[in-house]
């Protein structure tokens, strides 16, 4: 689905978890703001949770959008997914690349970096990685 | 004499033509534990002091913090890198491309320590032969 730039904006505006509102509600909000760019692979549940102990991450996500696309290209399919492990978990969007990807990737990462992540990424605990996968037919 | 870390890039980029599935994901793993001893010494240096549980995150969520753009580099390589690690070493449904990981593991390994030398003023280790 290509969505135009002004929609970003909106998707950063929904709202935190806060006292006046159920915390359930904020972040399913925010999970069906995230589907319309993301592809998530994990269940409903699990991303709300990971969300909920680490509130940071949807506005990173919500702002992640434009910057990722003016990096890698419009329509590319961004999978989202929860990496459990005896020593902690991430959170990892990783931006689906064919084969035949014509830029060297890193190089298209690297521009993610300098133009927006680096600045940015002092916000996510060290909770959320973007990076690219490779695949051998998309 | 301390354990010289480089061993483990050493062995990683040893198997890096290995098709077997067990031998790229053991490249992958090794490759990391490289970067992260190599970066959690750096930090130790710079006063880092957190304790595990869940140091892999601390660290580079930490390296995330600083105010020197190569320490934040170094924490966005070094994440970057414990994320395939954990598919290595955690997922059991196939990873897809895993040649490709190999590359992009081993060469983020290079930029790490190149970066590290560089934080030091010295020069980057010879690059491993291709």
């Amino acid at each position: 689905m290509e969505l135009e730039r002004n929609v970003v904006p909106d998707l950063v505006k929904i709202p935190m978890a806060s006292p006046e509102m159920p915390q359930h509600r904020d972040y399913e909000a925010q999970l069906r703001a995230l589907r319309q760019h993301y592809t998530i692979l994990d269940s409903s549940r699990s991303l709300i949770e990971f969300l909920g102990q680490e509130p940071a991450l949807y506005a990173l996500l919500a702002e992640a959008v434009q910057h990722l696309k003016d990096a890698f290209g419009e329509r590319r399919l961004v999978q989202v997914r929860i990496q459990a492990s005896d020593d902690g978990s991430l959170l990892k969007a990783a931006v689906q690349l064919p084969a035949d990807f014509g830029d060297d990737p890193e190089r298209a990462l690297q521009s993610f970096d300098e133009e927006w992540w680096l600045k940015n990424c002092s916000r996510s605990g060290g909770s959320l990685v973007f990076d690219y996968e490779i695949r051998d037919a998309i | 004499m301390p354990f010289d870390w480089r061993e483990f890039l050493i062995v990683a980029h040893g198997l890096r033509h290995d098709t077997g599935e067990g031998a790229q994901r053991t490249c992958l793993g090794r490759a990391y534990y490289y970067v992260y001893n190599l970066g959690l010494s750096n930090a130790r240096a710079l006063n880092f002091t957190q304790e595990p549980p869940g140091l892999h995150k601390k660290l580079w969520g930490w390296c995330q913090m600083q105010r020197d753009p190569r320490i934040i580099k170094l924490g966005n390589l070094g994440l970057r890198m414990h994320s395939i690690r954990l598919d290595a070493d955690y997922r059991d449904t196939p990873i897809a491309n895993l040649a490709s990981e190999v590359k992009t593991q081993l060469s983020r390994a290079q930029t790490f320590e190149g970066l590290v030398a560089q934080s030091h003023g010295s020069a980057p280790p010879a690059a491993l032969a291709q």
